[in-house]
């Protein structure tokens, strides 16, 4: 940071001398940025606005907070409930991938290579087509429970009961595991090797390598991928549809869907959908704080 | 490098733009007419658009081409319908022309005033007898909608391990206590099976069905009668396996998790033809009875094309397609009286669509869902 | 001597022995969901209590290929809304890009307040973020207004909207990661911006570029809430078709799940050599 201001204030003086005229410091960033935040502020904040705003009015058409109530009184489990399995995914599958990426970053071998290729399948598959593997494999007759009672680690009328939190998790890690193990890993590959050297040197374990040299140098690719991660999760509708529709507790987004197609009532479905919008809020704050702090640079 | 690059992507948009404007201009000639069907339902509903119904349509009216398209399945699949003419209410045509879809449409759409009241005009408006044509959640749909099938909800039960089942709610509670986990239904989230089972206990706890479904008014204070039924519902649900929605229950049915459970009748012969049910799988009907619909066809008011509209829908509730297509090859209940199918319909299809539930009992225990207001109650009070 | 080797080559032993195992059980988790679908796909009869189905057969890829039809198996020809998908997907790769790679080097590489570009960065993590249905129904509404609904263009403009999500995020963490002493060393001795944006900073931030570039193509070819609402009732994409489909008919579906996993396997494959690892954090060597 410090030595990139001294470079730009050299040059500022240089071009003085030189007598070229600069243009004014925002206009380049301005125009940069311009077409990509006019396609967001035209297309999607509006309506996103009016979903917000639709939050505050109810059926009969009253301004006021009674969808909030209505929430609050009726759905608050189910908020909690999504608010819980999206962290606990997202902390699954970032120690998972963290682990994973290691492996990849440290290891050789013909093993290695072939999980590098494999472990990227996930990503290229949408959630609703994981949605469908996911109801076969994880029902309570379905492949897995099938084959864990053929070795009889189960007994097959009193399967693994996977269609909750437990499958839901599943699912996500699955899913998301794979994509965050593929931003990791780019970060670590930027960590030369003499670093951990110098830490196996002066006696470090593989566990203090991870923690002391991997993970903090790596600091900002895996707080992007948490972030990327965790948004997703948390507006995710068809996986959680498919294997939770009916119970409770049940996903926010089921619970809109559940107000629209049932009730009509988008007032309540998008006071719903202001709560994921605070659970993300409270990331995104947290992570632009962090932004304060220099960790880019 | 960079040049070869440059080459690349401009092959790329060129060939991509292409490829798009083909589909953009279609392939319809300037003469031929389109005729949007916009249909709900299960993805058969888009291929027997897709191959018959169309195709049908183009031979009787050689300018009109159908253009199917689907929506998907439940109350989902009606809403976008609702969410897509009501967006196109203040333009001067409408995209849609025709469209098929479950109850609570009608009671969206007649409420904003979206469609047109076309059904008396058409020949096949003589054949309807059914009630459900005239009234729909107790609203009054005279004129604006024709069924196309009738669907039913039932139980669907597995011989080979329910030895003696259950002919009334009564003893479905007792059976469930017996073998808890193998009756399964997804509650009244995900689909409306479960809803058609949840309304007809309610019938069952209460005996009010005439007032809830049929005459009315809606008594806000009748909401408070249904907290103890509504508690021993959730005290019978720790004995069953709660599903995720329509398809969830018939898949469990598939996987041998559950041996009984309330089902859409089409989407269970559906699934027993495609081969995911064990074809001994039989269906009753449990006393008092449980609600069924039929899915309509409504013609929205600004269709560009309302004379082809109405053609369409009149070739599709004629006697001949009905018997043909609805009773004889997916075994359905018409949605024209039955006994001007017969003509059309050899005896032994018209029995393999009653044979496990009769005609007879289909009109003592096929119930309507409960009026408009008084299903937003049930739904709300049984969460 | 040999004790130490021996109790060494143990070690090694042990270590490689418990890699395979985990292999074993990474290698299920991974293609035994994939597995299960693949039988669906080809299975004409299955219910319980058989693990395998009854009957198998081609006639659901068939349908879905539009070489036989049959309706009482109720499928129908994915064709038109793949190579549909597909053209789209590469439209919105291209206009993604040329947006997000400008707007991705500015946040990195210029001076803006960091107020600014928390905010900015934030906005694009929305369309993700809040649950799809109700904005993309007030979108709907809002092209209603331009008829751009039912068009192409309108679904395109969709896809970049949650494209861009990714596209500016990862461009950004891209750049970030090459050090600017190398771009500031070239203007020091006199190139303009452009040329050292060209010939220093964009050949290496080019594999992570790809890589943005194909998640954008990822997200666009499943995009379907959007899609659904904005497209209908004219353009039938894949993740449509799929979506009909999901509901009841698990053959049909499953045959237009793997029919969605062919053009990303390829990508994947092609793109092989782009998604080194090591690119998209940072510096080549």
């Amino acid at each position: 940071m410090m030595s990139q201001n001294k470079t730009n204030l050299q040059l500022n003086q240089n071009q003085k001398r030189q007598g070229i005229k600069k243009s004014p410091a925002y206009l380049l960033p301005f125009l940069l940025l311009f077409p990509a935040v006019a396609v967001i502020i035209l297309l999607y904040l509006q309506p996103f606005l009016a979903s917000f705003w639709r939050s505050f009015v109810n059926k009969q058409g009253v301004l006021g907070w009674q969808n909030y109530e209505v929430v609050l009184s009726r759905y608050l489990q189910d908020v909690y409930f999504t608010f819980a399995v999206t962290i606990f995914s997202t902390i699954v599958a970032t120690i998972l991938s963290i682990s994973l990426a290691v492996y990849i970053r440290l290891s050789q071998g013909w093993l290695h290579q072939m999980v590098t290729v494999l472990y990227r399948l996930p990503i290229f598959l949408p959630f609703v087509v994981i949605a469908q593997m996911m109801r076969s494999f994880l029902a309570p007759h379905g492949i897995l429970n099938l084959l864990l009672a053929h070795f009889n680690l189960i007994d097959i009328e009193k399967p693994l009961q996977l269609f909750n939190w437990i499958g839901l998790s599943f699912g996500f890690v699955w899913k998301e595991g794979p994509f965050m193990v593929l931003l990791i890993v780019g970060g670590f590959q930027m960590i030369d090797n003499s670093y951990i050297e110098a830490a196996k040197s002066v006696g470090a374990n593989l566990f203090q390598v991870i923690t002391r040299v991997l993970i903090p140098m790596n600091k900002q690719t895996i707080l992007v991928a948490v972030t990327l991660v965790f948004c997703s999760l948390v507006g995710c509708f068809s996986f959680p549809y498919m294997l939770i529709g009916g119970k409770t507790p049940a996903t926010i987004t089921i619970d809109i869907a559940h107000r629209v197609n049932y009730f009509g009532d988008y007032g309540v479905a998008n006071a719903l959908g202001v709560f994921t919008y605070i659970m993300v809020s409270i990331l995104a704050v947290y992570y632009v704080l962090n932004m304060r702090k220099g960790l880019y640079e | 490098m960079k040049f070869k690059e440059y080459l690349r992507l401009i092959t790329a948009i060129v060939f991509v733009s292409l490829l798009l404007s083909s589909f953009s201009l279609g392939t319809f000639s300037a003469e031929k007419i389109r005729l949007v069907y916009m249909t709900a339902g299960d993805v058969n509903m888009l291929a027997l658009g897709q191959h018959v119904i169309g195709p049908l349509f183009t031979e009787q009216n050689p300018n009109v081409d159908v253009m199917t398209v689907h929506v998907g399945p439940g109350n989902a699949g009606s809403r976008l319908i609702y969410e897509k003419v009501s967006a196109d209410k203040d333009k001067e045509v409408g995209d849609i022309d025709v469209a098929m879809v479950h109850e609570i449409f009608l009671r969206w759409a007649i409420e904003e005033d979206l469609l047109m009241n076309y059904a008396k005009d058409i020949d096949t408006w003589q054949y309807i007898t059914s009630p459900f044509a005239k009234t729909s959640l107790g609203i009054n749909v005279e004129g604006y909608c024709m069924p196309m099938f009738h669907s039913q909800t039932v139980l669907a039960y597995n011989p080979k391990y329910v030895s003696d089942p259950p002919k009334n709610y009564e003893e479905i509670v007792a059976w469930a206590k017996e073998h808890p986990g193998k009756f399964g239904y997804n509650g009244i989230k995900g689909g409306m099976s479960g809803v058609a089972f949840t309304v007809g206990w309610i019938y069952w706890k209460t005996g009010k069905y005439e007032k809830y479904a049929v005459t009315g008014p809606f008594d806000e204070s009748e909401v408070a009668t249904w907290e103890e039924p509504i508690k021993q519902l959730k005290e019978f649900d720790k004995n069953v396996t709660l599903t995720g929605g329509n398809v969830a229950t018939l898949d469990a049915l598939n996987r041998g998790e559950i041996w009984m459970g309330p089902v859409w009748v089409d989407m269970f012969l559906t699934w027993r033809a495609e081969g995911k049910i064990d074809p001994d799988t039989r269906i009753l009907l449990p006393e008092p009875g449980m609600p069924g619909q039929p899915m309509y066809f409504v013609i929205p008011k600004n269709t560009g094309h309302p004379e082809e509209a109405k053609k369409f829908v009149e070739m599709v509730t004629s006697p001949k397609f009905q018997a043909e297509n609805i009773v004889k090859r997916f075994n359905w209940y018409p949605g024209i009286d039955g006994n001007y199918i017969k003509d059309y319909v050899d005896e032994a299809d018209f029995e393999a669509v009653y044979k496990d539930v009769t005609p007879e009992m289909l009109s003592k225990f096929g119930l309507a869902f409960p009026l408009a207001d008084y299903n937003d109650a049930m739904l709300e009070a049984a969460e | 001597m040999s004790k130490e080797e021996k109790s060494k080559s143990n070690k090694f032993i042990l270590r490689k022995t418990i890699e395979i195992i985990l292999f074993i059980i990474f290698l299920f988790l991974l293609f035994a969901p994939i597995f299960s679908t693949l039988i669906w796909s080809v299975a004409i009869r299955w219910y319980w209590p058989n693990t395998f189905p009854q009957e198998i057969g081609f006639d659901y890829w068939l349908q879905a290929l539009g070489i036989i039809k049959n309706l009482t198996l109720g499928a129908v020809n994915v064709l038109p809304a793949f190579w549909l998908s597909l053209g789209i997907a590469i439209v919105v790769v291209i206009i993604s890009m040329l947006i997000s790679i400008p707007a991705g080097y500015a946040l990195s590489k210029l001076k803006i307040p960091h107020m600014i570009k928390g905010i900015i960065l934030i906005l694009f993590l929305l369309p993700r973020a809040f649950p799809q249905q109700p904005v993309f129904l007030n979108l709907m509404l809002l092209f209603n207004k331009v008829g751009l609904n039912g068009t192409v263009t309108g679904v395109v403009l969709v896809h970049i909207v949650v494209g861009l999500v990714y596209a500016v995020w990862i461009t950004t963490s891209t750049f970030n990661s090459i050090p600017p002493e190398l771009e500031e060393a070239a203007r020091s001795i006199g190139a303009s911006r452009l040329k050292a944006f060209s010939r220093i900073t964009l050949p290496l931030a080019a594999p992570g570029l790809v890589a943005s570039a194909v998640f954008v193509f990822l997200q666009s070819m499943f995009e379907f809430t959007g899609t659904f609402f904005v497209g209908l009732p004219f353009v039938t994409t894949l993740p449509m078709t799929l979506y009909s489909a999901s509901g009841s008919n698990i053959q049909f579906a499953s045959v237009i799940a793997i029919l969605l996993l062919i053009p990303s396997i390829i990508f994947m494959i092609l793109i092989q050599k782009f998604l080194k690892a090591e690119y998209i954090g940072g510096v080549s060597g």
